[in-house]
């Protein structure tokens, strides 16, 4: 079930929000139930058969948790614990998502396995995450252990966060599971964050999408087109992703949880360090704190042991991203860029000009990052430059333009800090009272009219 | 404050609309299902009706799609993306199945395929005229297209280039329009992919002027003659095919007009073995789908024959003559046909797309047709075999 669908904004979210807050207003753990049978419902209405996948993923999650937590004391015992954590949750991502794409590759080098053909079950690379998240924190202390699995499924499956992130830490929530305050400051902040990522990603990322899958479906390009396509992808995955986490934000919120952010404007850093500390920041902390930290991280003797830490780090977050070279690669683009700018310091000596730095890379990245293989990536690379080109500009390109001028303007706007710079006085004036909500509530229903029509409502997690 | 009254409104919001949701859903769902008993079976094709048509069992459809149309109408888009099929606005507002990429045909197999159905009936003794029917892109200027984009039906100029050098006999409507001095667009429908009735009657016009002509048919002059027909005119009624799409905002609606003589006639409709008798009006027009009403008025073009059928055959009780005539047709000839029965005894309606493992050719030998005429829009070009077809389906 997507949140960009009426299904779920015409009936399974109002019966939630029914169900949580009229049925079971004063029982904690009849609404922590409808949560988690809810999410379950959620996550099954798109994978009937994937739900069991889940289902053994929280049970032994669970379990380990349990041992990792009773013997805390017991330091061999306790890492084992973890350990069995670490390698029954990355054994099912590799079956589900990396075991074709290792055989299809054992196969081109001359040795001849058996090709499986296993779907990925949606959302995958999220939770498991998450399920390993909660193991470790729990042996670190960073939060207590559930007893009841009811419990572990609500954190493990909530639907706010369960297909696209952001990546909860055990420890962000730990104590809301049982704590938290669900207040009418929080309900209406939540719904309104909601309103804005289920815009964004309907009225900008879907429309900016038409035009990026035109660039890259097309058989030729002019250098103009190519570059079109490039930014409309930009903006696509943008609002496609941090539109997804406003809404699993907001939704958070509307039951009392508190999620941490998972963007920062990206797209006005001067490095790309800084691009990494605004992009889907849940990821990078999550590797941060759990892969770059216990390997020593920038604390280490010696500049080879800082590279390798890094190059640890880069490599895992490509493949994190999807069973392809191109997502390898693009993960290890990131660690050149990254190691240089930590080994050399230079890009904090550029300044303004930092911010075209780093956009021009994380351009030539969503390049590569949208191909299906490294060659088309590179071809399309050299469009963008003339080479292979057909011509400087086309009738595409400017179709594109024209049609999508407003969505363009409206991306690159948003995609900046502006109201940030607003006067106070403005933002809190009774003329903002009132026309920011009816200016949100005009343009949700406009979002909500696109999914009625039907609209192109891609969803590119399909990899994670 | 702010978030406070935007939480009032889309709480209130999110409440009536589920409600009504589920309503509209419960209702479309029981009509869909009534009949069968409860069962594993049942709840799971349930599931999926509500899984897959979410956006149908949507409360106030068509109101949602009015202003959606009306928003991309503001945001100055001339292409309107849409599951089903695109749809483009000409810069004179009329709309089109649109495309970003040139579908042309090349025609040659398209060709062969009527020479060899032409070369069959000739050995038979049948007459066959191949008529052109103009898509609603003019091929002839495209300069409506925005930049960048093609029409949605395909490009058949090769192919009527091939047509003409050929021993095929046909009528380029979209020609005789430009030959006639009309305005091309005016004998379309601004909402909908298929040309007016005033359209289809020109049409019959000059299918009975290449008949009397060039195939020795005798029939009463006045059924080619506009001033002998009424032209009942309901302004502002009609959404169609492509409007439906975008709602009533983005671009204007039609008028439709019912042409109907104002002579005495008497005609049978046979529709897949179902007989309707009358006069013109009482056997042509099926006022079941036809509304005067905008909101209801989406299947206007249906009061033609009641929509399309496998195969439909006129008998005209005061024909002139005893010719019987074969039509391979698609929607397009709905608004021509009943008028063309008014020039013969017979009229045998096929549509290939409606009809399994059945042979065009044979029928028409079988029958003793004096003629077969192949009338086709630019989508149709080389829809269907006419020796063994199976359904094309659109």
């Amino acid at each position: 079930m997507l949140f960009s669908s009426l299904i779920f904004i015409f009936a399974f979210l109002p019966i939630v929000l029914a169900l949580y807050y009229l049925c079971f207003r004063k029982n904690r753990a009849m609404q922590n139930f409808v949560l988690t049978v809810a999410s379950l419902f959620f996550y099954a209405w798109g994978e009937p058969k994937f739900v069991l996948v889940m289902i053994g993923s929280i049970i032994v999650n669970w379990l380990l948790a349990l041992l990792a937590d009773k013997n805390r004391q017991k330091p061999k015992v306790g890492k084992l614990s973890v350990a069995l954590a670490v390698v029954v949750n990355l054994g099912i991502l590799f079956v589900f998502k990396y075991l074709n794409f290792t055989l299809d590759n054992i196969n081109k080098l001359g040795v001849s396995v058996p090709v499986t053909s296993i779907a990925l079950p949606i959302g995958i690379s999220f939770f498991t995450f998450q399920a390993m998240s909660y193991v470790i924190d729990v042996y670190r202390g960073n939060g207590q252990v559930q007893k009841n699995p009811m419990n572990i499924a609500l954190y493990i499956s909530f639907f706010p966060q369960l297909i696209a992130g952001p990546i909860v830490r055990y420890q962000t929530i730990a104590d809301e599971i049982h704590n938290r305050t669900e207040t009418i400051e929080d309900f209406s902040q939540g719904i309104c964050r909601f309103a804005v990522g289920f815009c964004k990603k309907v009225l900008l990322s879907n429309v900016l999408a038409i035009a990026a899958d035109a660039a890259f479906g097309a058989n030729e390009r002019s250098v103009v087109f190519a570059w079109v396509g490039a930014i409309a992808y930009m903006f696509q995955i943008f609002y496609d992703f941090s539109g997804y986490s406003d809404m699993a934000i907001g939704l958070g919120r509307m039951f009392g949880f508190h999620f941490l952010e998972n963007f920062d404007y990206p797209y006005i850093s001067r490095s790309v360090s800084e691009f990494w500390r605004r992009w889907h920041i849940s990821l990078g902390s999550w590797f941060r704190d759990y892969v770059y930290f216990p390997l020593g991280g920038s604390r280490v003797k010696t500049k080879s042991r800082l590279v390798m830490n890094l190059f640890a780090v880069w490599f895992l977050t490509g493949i994190w991203h999807g069973a392809n070279w191109t997502f390898i690669l693009w993960g290890l683009m990131y660690f050149a860029l990254i190691t240089i700018e930590k080994l050399t310091g230079f890009a904090e000596k550029l300044k303004g000009f930092g911010v075209v730095y780093t956009l021009f890379f994380v351009i030539m990245g969503w390049v590569l990052f949208r191909a299906e293989t490294i060659t088309q990536a590179f071809e399309y690379m050299k469009n963008m430059f003339g080479i292979g080109a057909s011509g400087i500009i086309c009738d595409h390109a400017v179709f594109y333009l024209s049609e999508n001028k407003f969505e363009f303007i409206f991306a690159i706007l948003f995609s900046i800090p502006v109201f940030k710079y607003l006067p106070e006085k403005i933002k809190s004036s009774k003329i903002a009272d009132a026309v920011y909500p009816l200016s949100l509530a005009v343009v949700f229903i406009v979002a909500v009219s696109c999914i009625v029509k039907g609209s192109y409502n891609p969803f590119i997690y399909f990899n994670f | 404050m702010k978030y406070k009254i935007f939480a009032v409104f889309i709480t209130v919001f999110l409440g009536i609309s589920a409600v009504m949701y589920g309503v509209n859903t419960t209702k479309n769902a029981v009509r869909e299902f009534e009949d069968r008993p409860l069962s594993l079976s049942l709840l799971k094709d349930i599931f999926l009706f509500v899984k897959d048509r979410d956006a149908v069992n949507s409360p106030l459809r068509d109101s949602y799609i009015d202003l959606n149309g009306a928003y991309h109408g503001i945001t100055g888009k001339n292409y309107v993306y849409d599951i089903g099929a695109d749809i483009t606005r000409l810069k004179n507002g009329y709309l089109t199945n649109g495309a970003v990429e040139e579908n042309a045909i090349e025609g040659t197999a398209e060709l062969e395929e009527l020479e060899v159905f032409q070369d069959y009936l000739s050995n038979n003794g049948i007459d066959f005229l191949y008529l052109q029917v103009p898509e609603k892109v003019c091929r002839l200027d495209d300069s409506q297209l925005h930049t960048g984009t093609y029409s949605g039906f395909r490009n058949i100029s090769n192919f009527m280039q091939l047509l003409s050098k050929s021993d095929i006999d046909y009528i380029d409507f979209e020609k005789e329009i430009h030959d006639a001095g009309y305005d091309h667009y005016d004998l379309f429908f601004k909402t909908d992919h298929h040309w007016t009735t005033q359209a289809g009657f020109f049409a019959h016009q000059k299918i009975c002027e290449k008949l009397k002509n060039d195939y020795g048919f005798v029939f009463d002059e006045q059924v080619t003659n506009l001033d002998n027909y009424t032209q009942e005119t309901y302004e502002q009624c009609f959404v169609g095919s492509q409007g439906s799409r975008v709602g009533r905002i983005y671009t204007p609606v039609d008028d439709f007009t019912l042409i109907y003589p104002k002579f005495d006639t008497e005609m049978t409709v046979n529709t897949s073995g179902e007989e309707k008798s009358g006069t013109f009006y009482e056997s042509v027009f099926c006022f079941e789908s036809f509304s005067p009403d905008v909101r209801f008025g989406r299947l206007n073009y249906s009061v033609y024959l009641n929509a399309d059928h496998d195969l439909q055959i006129i008998t005209n009780h005061k024909a002139v003559n005893d010719k019987k005539i074969v039509l391979i047709k698609d929607s397009f000839s709905r608004v021509t046909s009943p008028y063309l029965a008014l020039a013969c005894k017979e009229l045998h309606i096929l549509d290939l797309r409606h009809i399994e493992d059945f042979s065009a050719a044979e029928y028409a030998t079988k029958i003793g047709a004096d003629i077969v005429m192949v009338m086709y829009n630019a989508g149709g070009v080389g829809l269907g075999d006419f020796f063994n077809p199976t359904p094309s389906a659109e």
